[in-house]
């Protein structure tokens, strides 16, 4: 195939420029995603809304822009939050918030707006209240509709390798200027 | 007709056996099917040794600041956030840094050189010749631009050891157009370079032995 033969006639030094091409792609994408989260101090300063819980204010695929700043967190706040065991973060609204007297720490209980029930049933079992560290952070703004490609490459993880291998073909051959 | 006179020249018998076939019109492809192939002129038919240093630097640096991209992706993986943020910041800069550096170096310090290298007398009794090659080919244009920065230099003299006469520094063009080389198809002439490349800096590739 022509490829191999592109492949044949270069030098290790250009085989290895090639590879570094592709390594860069890689690792730029890693480290502005990366970069957000620690300017963020979010670990995850972008998510993608998965479910119609939170309807009419965020419907499915849409990008919320998350940060994590040091002021407590209040009632009303829109947080995203991971329970333990449980992989998927969930991006709900705070409804009720009680401080501990003595320690401040917060105790916290959460409510999807398209729910009819608070999050108790999704916490763990005896879970009454998720506290400050379960929270992953705050949405700050939102873009409609973005998330979409996400949640496709989500249902179909097809489409993600086969985007992946095209890629990786199409750096590893073609040379810039 | 093919051409039957048979040619001395290495590079163009092992073109002739591979020819190498381009998307016609595609400028990137032909400007890098035509460097390489002066490159390998000048290191099997003129005997020039490539100096590699500009594609090993820029190699370094694209390399080291992958492996700062690598190690703060593990790191945070390792340690969950917040804990990882300064270290995970400090590789991120760090990428930033050598990454910038690397574009840098390519942009303003390698710029057009596609070939450096260095050809010592075959008798041993002159210094040797170093050469830099420079190849421009405008956007959009199908003009190609060769430049030979050929120098040699000033060796010691017998007794004294202290430098003599330099035989001097030599720059020479080569302006040509990518039709030059290519033929419709796309098939690339390795002969029709040869040619020209003999021309201008001469049949042993260093062009102080022919007078002008």
């Amino acid at each position: 195939m022509d490829v191999l033969n592109t492949l044949k006639r270069m030098s290790i030094r250009q085989i290895a420029q090639q590879a570094l091409n592709f390594c860069l792609i890689v690792s730029s994408a890693l480290m502005i995603w990366k970069g957000l989260s620690v300017v963020t101090n979010s670990e995850s300063p972008i998510v993608v809304v998965l479910s119609e819980s939170m309807e009419p204010a965020f419907q499915r695929g849409d990008l919320l822009f998350l940060t994590l700043g040091r002021e407590p967190i209040s009632v009303g706040e829109i947080c995203v939050f991971k329970i333990e065991g449980k992989d998927v973060p969930i991006v709900h609204r705070v409804i009720e918030l009680h401080n501990d007297a003595k320690t401040g720490e917060q105790f916290i209980l959460t409510k999807g707006d398209n729910n009819p029930v608070d999050d108790r049933g999704l916490y763990q079992p005896g879970q009454m209240w998720i506290k400050r560290e379960h929270v992953i952070g705050r949405v700050k703004g939102f873009l409609p509709y973005l998330g979409i490609v996400t949640i496709i490459l989500n249902d179909y993880p097809q489409v993600k390798i086969a985007m992946l291998v095209l890629l990786g073909i199409m750096v590893l051959v073609n040379r810039e200027e | 007709m093919a051409n039957t006179k048979p040619t001395a020249s290495k590079a163009v018998q092992d073109y002739e056996a591979t020819p190498v076939m381009v998307t016609p019109y595609n400028g990137v492809e032909m400007k890098h099917t035509v460097d390489d192939a002066v490159r390998k002129l000048f290191t099997t038919d003129f005997a020039y040794k490539e100096n590699t240093r500009h594609s090993d630097f820029r190699l370094i640096l694209g390399y080291s600041a992958c492996a700062f991209a690598a190690a703060g992706a593990l790191y945070s993986y390792k340690v969950p956030f917040p804990d990882c943020r300064p270290l995970l910041a400090v590789c991120v800069v760090a990428y930033f840094i050598l990454n910038s550096l690397m574009m840098f170096y390519t942009q303003y310090v390698e710029k057009d050189i596609i070939f450096v290298g260095t050809k010592s007398d075959r008798l041993g009794v002159d210094s040797p010749t170093t050469l830099t090659i420079r190849s421009q080919t405008p956007r959009f244009s199908p003009s190609y631009t060769l430049t030979f920065e050929i120098e040699q230099s000033p060796y010691p003299h017998a007794k004294t050891g202290k430098p003599s006469s330099s035989k001097g520094a030599k720059t020479l063009d080569l302006k040509r157009n990518f039709g030059d080389y290519f033929d419709v198809d796309g098939k690339f002439s390795a002969e029709a370079l040869a040619e020209d490349v003999v021309r201008v800096v001469g049949r042993d590739g260093a062009s102080f032995v022919k007078s002008q």
